[in-house]
């Protein structure tokens, strides 16, 4: 059982289990910033890492100092803010559900949030600006986001939650198919579809600055969740009588999971699987306490995504994967081996 | 000594009414029975003193001071509420779930103090558990976790413990070991109250019964006075053998008796 009570509840200050996950944390985010820094020396360009140094010190050739400035940071600094919203999600639905298998699809915010998007691909608006696109996801995942209040409204507790997700959820998947479906011509549904699959390439700093307000919003508020997540441990009764009020804590998750998501997914598409895996890989290293598990998941969702966006770029060069299709490729069969792993702890 | 107070107290669930009406005093030193047949409204009378419910009339108080008065941390700090059968969602070693108790105590910014480490300590001590300090919480037997669940509740250094069937599912012997354990709680001073369906153990281990009956208080006072042959014909249906065994009672339910006309049976 020592996988029970890894680095991350050695910390412990006064209880074991309720002190801060730090020196995880801190490892966790020591390896980030190495792929990170790796990920700016993948590309169709063969850069070596001392030019890519002179870039970010602001030296370096004009040629190269674009390379690295305008295309391959935006990408790695989207990559680590679409893989930290979905792995600090997850790990906040899983423990508010008190189910290992919950995501931040469940609750219907991707899907609002890629209908969004592909209404400004079918109408034309995103031909019209860059930003478009993303706005358009916002804006879907704001519409997801106030249905799920009013259909989850009246119980306080997680079943509705999840009953009104899966309403939003097939709501916005059965609008995209309807808009597919009227797609003009093949090439538009095409791009669509495309779209949907989920992607970090040819995004710019203004895709950052927009996206980065809604997610730090929505990491604030997901953050605050801690010590209600480790009383919810015992369900939601023992975690009124400590006295926590679930229906405010549920509205604070559903808030600043639909910010973060919605944004992430305007941004980059769907991309799954990662909220799912992240929180489940790192919680027996955090003592399977579902409040210390929020900032590892963070990380991890962060280094795995960036490394994802790695990945996708190396097999053909100029003609990348798409990040969704990898997640699910490479997530699929890692969760089966996964639940097959912990079979045993499965309740 | 620490009195909690519920007077006249109604609480409706999903616009059904469950409590009417019900007025109930807890000290401090006392072990409060709560009997009375399924449906009675035992756990929602429970629910509605930790404040997990919202009571439609009525006044509950703590100290002379209306519960809605209190912060809910403060409340939570005073008064614990341990649920029936709870099972825990993830697979916490045995003292992070025991911590969990300490929760309202924390300040918002401050991780656990050697304060709260030590209240830790003592209720693992008291449930007879610290050897388990260390173990997944699903890796417990029956008995151990109840106990464990019990320390959780203790945690808090509450001045009322709120226990919803602590004892059921246990063995004799672990049965046993959780009501002395409340015995020691109250003769420190704890109020407990504390949901039993072994009428024996009602009769045996509390100092006051609570029968309740539709929502209401059908008989209270001392065990003698309230598991009569009478109330439990009335109120639970069953014919029943009462004796006393190396000086202490027993109840041994027989048969089913006829239920009374014109009630409903919930």
């Amino acid at each position: 059982m020592t996988m029970d009570r890894g680095a991350g509840a050695a910390a412990f200050s006064g209880i074991r289990g309720l002190g801060s996950p730090a020196p995880l944390a801190a490892a966790l985010g020591a390896a980030l910033v190495v792929v990170s820094l790796a990920s700016l020396g993948v590309g169709p360009s063969a850069i070596g890492a001392a030019d890519i140094a002179a870039a970010l010190g602001g030296g370096a050739s004009a040629e190269v100092r674009v390379i690295v400035w305008e295309l391959r940071l935006p990408r790695a600094l989207l990559a680590i803010m679409v893989g930290a919203t979905l792995g600090l999600s997850g790990a906040a639905l899983q423990g508010f559900l008190r189910n290992p298998l919950a995501e931040p699809g469940l609750i219907g915010i991707s899907s609002s949030a890629a209908l969004g998007a592909v209404l400004t691909l079918y109408t034309g608006i995103a031909a019209t600006f860059t930003l478009a696109l993303p706005l358009g996801g916002i804006a879907g995942a704001m519409v997801g986001v106030i249905l799920l209040q009013l259909l989850a409204g009246r119980g306080a507790g997680a079943l509705s939650l999840i009953l009104a997700g899966i309403v939003v959820t097939s709501m916005g998947g059965a609008l995209t198919a309807l808009v597919l479906n009227l797609a003009p011509s093949p090439f538009a549904a095409l791009e669509i579809v495309f779209w949907l699959m989920g992607s970090l390439a040819d995004r710019s700093f203004d895709h950052l600055w927009l996206a980065l307000p809604f997610t730090a919003a929505g990491w604030l508020l997901l953050a605050t969740l801690g010590r209600p997540l480790d009383a919810l441990t015992l369900g939601e009764d023992t975690a009124r009588s400590l006295g926590f009020d679930i229906r405010q804590v549920r509205t604070r998750l559903v808030l600043g999971t639909a910010l973060c998501v919605g944004a992430a997914t305007a941004i980059a598409g769907t991309i799954g699987f990662l909220g799912l895996v992240v929180p489940h890989l790192l919680r027996p290293l955090v003592g399977h306490r579902p409040g210390a598990l929020l900032l590892p998941s963070a990380l991890g969702g962060a280094i795995l995504l960036v490394l994802a966006d790695i990945a996708v770029r190396l097999p053909f060069p100029g003609n990348e994967l798409k990040l969704g299709v990898l997640t699910a490729l490479v997530g699929g069969p890692f969760f089966l081996w996964l639940i097959a792993a912990y079979r045993s702890r499965l309740p | 000594m620490t009195r909690l107070e519920a007077e006249g107290l109604a609480v409706a669930l999903e616009g059904v009414p469950i409590l009417d009406a019900l007025s109930l005093g807890i000290d401090g030193g006392e072990t409060v029975g709560v009997i009375g047949p399924n449906g009675a409204g035992k756990t929602t009378l429970l629910r509605a003193l930790a404040g997990i419910i919202p009571h439609q009339a009525g006044t509950i108080d703590l100290d002379g001071r209306d519960i809605e008065a209190f912060s809910p941390f403060e409340r939570a700090r005073r008064i614990a509420y341990l649920g029936q059968g709870g099972t825990a969602g993830w697979a916490v070693a045995v003292e992070t779930l025991v911590g969990l108790g300490r929760l309202p105590h924390l300040g918002p910014w401050r991780g656990p103090a050697v304060t709260d480490r030590e209240a830790v300590d003592r209720a693992l001590a008291a449930c007879d558990v610290t050897h388990l300090r260390d173990r997944p919480i699903d890796r417990l037997s029956g008995g151990e976790r109840a106990r464990v669940l019990l320390a959780r509740a203790l945690a808090g250094e509450p001045d009322i413990l709120l226990a919803d069937e602590p004892v059921a599912g246990l063995d004799p012997a672990h049965a046993l070991q959780v009501m002395e354990t409340f015995a020691r709680l109250a003769a420190d001073g704890m109020g407990i109250v504390v949901v039993l369906h072994d009428l024996t153990i009602a009769a045996r281990d509390c100092s006051r019964l609570v029968l309740i009956d539709q929502g209401r208080i059908a008989a209270v006072g001392p065990p003698d006075g309230v598991l009569t042959a009478e109330n439990l014909r009335a109120h639970y249906g069953i014919h029943a053998h009462a004796g006393t065994a190396g000086g202490k009672p027993f109840i041994v339910p027989l048969s089913r008796a006829e239920t009374p006309e014109g009630r409903e049976r919930r």
